[in-house]
């Protein structure tokens, strides 16, 4: 596989190379879900975002080009999180319901179309591009983003305001800040995170779209949130060890030594030891719904 | 009998309204929603084995769905029950072929006992970090699925492989660790046989009736609903709060591990990798739909079965791709979503 990206740069690091292939869509969707988090709402749509992103992407990339695949992927996500916002704070959904919805929808819904569009189209269509989106592309965003991000939270106005809402939606509200507005723009831009850490799998990594194709990452990128204790540094150096583990694990794959299993089970060991053994505090207002009238 | 009905009539409505989604989308594809209907519904119920099918869809969905309503009514959300599901048919398995030499009266109970137990301790996990740390119940249990998944996956290709087979699999559990079912009898009940209907339904609709019972005839079914209403305020009435958490999901995971161990012991008669096509995701639809009540999670299981396999029906006839029975699921979710969840943390 490594032979799609001959032209990268961090090709040329025989270690991180492909530590890195297999930790951008984590790190991408695990910044999403900080800054929904950060902003009192749970994102299991995480899932949902990446998957509907990875198929949105791969269509639009094969009838307008590359570029506008990828911009497509990217507002799929965060249409995806606009969804999980209105029906969470306009609708009263639960946001846990909502989230594990939209993974159930988005899953047959692009399992459905890819019936539809590809596999049974008249002739039958491959789900494929002719050419990638660069990797290092990605490899530049899975750094600059979790940078940016942390910069974005501590040192911004709208990331103060952004940390206020999470914190306490009722002070925040009373400091006069929009509330729904702050999490609408958190849900959506988490969406399109994720979005973009979906077309990274179908638009760059292998260039084609496959059934289920993003395999429970954005659980993954879930895990790698809270053992980084919600901060976007800390779950994208999270989300690069879950990366690690996960390109180890293919690599051993067929040689004897310790079953690849244990590898895949241990981000999320991490995950549960994290939120209890490291004190790891979600967001006070986490999953607490706002009244959607006085916002 | 008048509010039974009027209870009846919410969910009715939104599976109503999922279904005409559902023919949208079929139509807006160039698909023919009647048509697709018809089989969706000819699959489900239309025939006895058709309905036999449905039912044998519904007896894990049953059991499952009931885990997530325990837990619901505690106010905890057991989005586990698959990695429940999952231990708990591994542990049955296990027992069913190890243990072999001991009469059907005890080894039977002894392998359902198994699977509970794994179910329980398994959620039990969730409860006891919830109850003492404070720790997201939902988190727990999404990250639990998947170590269960990966978990069962090394025992079932590596150490508990049956290796005169190529598939990943446990040997066959023995005669005595068998449910009665209709496929054991092929000469007798001909088509009927390949329905995988077997008498873990009727350990499905026990087991709803125990839960009816807990909830309305014991101290423990109270201690359940006022935790779920309020912590504080049940604790100022002297509930043991962190004791009914823990204990909640012990039940809710020993009726999930149950699920996995009546398909094992029923239908598949060993642990098949990968032998679960959600049924402890669905379990959430099938939970939510009914509403609190188990009599309405048999109800919305049996639905949620006949969907499943009405989908197949669909997908043969008339070339509907069957993810339309997902879509329905997720509408459903969404439809009757937020008003039985009381709390989230």
């Amino acid at each position: 596989m490594a032979d799609v990206a001959t032209d990268s740069i961090i090709a040329s690091v025989p270690f991180l190379y492909p530590e890195l292939r297999q930790a951008v869509p984590l790190v991408l969707a695990a910044c999403g879900g900080v800054v929904s988090e950060r902003a009192g709402v749970i994102n299991i749509a995480l899932e949902g975002c990446m998957l509907t992103g990875a198929f949105v992407g791969l269509v639009a990339g094969q009838s307008f080009g590359l570029a506008a695949g990828l911009l497509g992927a990217i507002a799929a996500g965060g249409l995806v999180g606009l969804i999980h916002l209105l029906l969470t704070h306009r609708l009263g959904v639960n946001q846990i319901v909502s989230g594990v919805a939209i993974n159930l929808l988005a899953l047959h819904v692009t399992t459905f179309l890819m019936r539809i569009v590809f596999v049974r189209a008249e002739p039958p269509r491959e789900a494929k591009l002719a050419a990638l989106i660069p990797i290092d592309l990605f490899f530049v965003a899975c750094f600059a983003v979790p940078l940016l991000l942390q910069l974005g939270l501590s040192r911004t106005p709208l990331g103060l305001r952004l940390r206020a809402v999470g914190e306490s939606p009722e002070s925040a509200r009373m400091a006069g800040i929009g509330v729904l507005s702050v999490r609408t723009l958190a849900v959506v831009a988490s969406g399109m995170l994720a979005g973009a850490g979906g077309a990274y799998l179908s638009m760059s990594q292998v260039g084609r779209f496959s059934d289920d194709m993003v395999a429970g990452r954005g659980y993954i990128a879930l895990a790698a949130v809270i053992a980084g204790r919600w901060m976007p540094v800390g779950a994208a150096a999270a989300a690069l060890v879950f990366g690690l583990l996960d390109s180890v694990q293919l690599q051993m794959q067929g040689t004897a030594g310790l079953p690849p299993e244990i590898l895949r089970m241990t981000p999320y060991l991490v995950a549960i030891v994290a939120a209890f053994a490291l004190r790891s505090k979600p967001p006070a207002a986490l999953g607490a719904p706002i009244e959607p009238s006085r916002s | 009998m008048a509010s039974a009905l009027a209870r009846l009539g919410r969910p009715t409505l939104t599976l109503a309204i999922a279904l005409a989604i559902a023919a949208l989308v079929i139509g807006l594809t160039g698909g023919e929603p009647l048509a697709a209907m018809r089989a969706l519904l000819e699959g489900a119920f239309g025939s006895g084995a058709a309905i036999l099918r449905s039912l044998a869809k519904a007896t894990p969905l049953i059991l499952a769905g009931l885990a997530v309503a325990v837990a619901l009514r505690a106010g905890l959300f057991n989005i586990g029950a698959e990695g429940q599901l999952l231990v708990g048919a591994m542990a049955s398995a296990w027992m069913g072929f190890a243990v072999k030499g001991m009469p059907l009266f005890i080894h039977l109970p002894l392998a359902l006992a198994a699977g509970a137990a794994a179910g329980a301790i398994w959620a039990a996990i969730a409860g006891l970090l919830r109850a003492w740390q404070g720790t997201h119940e939902v988190i727990v249990t999404i990250m639990l699925n998947y170590v269960a998944i990966n978990l069962t996956h090394l025992l079932v290709s590596g150490p508990l492989k049956d290796h005169s087979t190529l598939a990943s699999a446990t040997p066959k559990v023995q005669q005595t660790a068998r449910l009665w079912s209709l496929q054991d009898d092929p000469s007798r009940f001909q088509a009927l046989s390949a329905t995988n209907f077997s008498a873990g339904f009727a350990i499905a609709l026990l087991a709803v009736l125990v839960v009816w019972f807990i909830y309305k005839r014991t101290a423990y079914g109270f201690q359940l609903k006022a935790t779920g209403e309020g912590p504080e305020v049940a604790a100022t009435t002297g509930v043991p709060v962190k004791r009914v958490i823990v204990s909640a999901m012990a039940l809710s995971g020993a009726l999930a591990g149950l699920a996995g161990s009546v398909e094992v012991l029923g239908v598949h008669r060993r642990f098949l990798d990968a032998f679960s096509p959600g049924y402890g995701f669905d379990s959430i639809a099938v939970a939510l739909l009914a509403g609190g009540s188990p009599i309405g999670v048999a109800l919305s299981a049996i639905a949620f079965g006949g969907l499943s396999s009405g989908s197949l029906q669909m997908e043969l006839v008339t070339d509907t791709p069957r993810q339309v029975a997902g879509i329905i699921q997720a509408v459903v979710i969404l439809g009757i979503g937020a008003r039985y969840v009381r709390r989230t943390r």
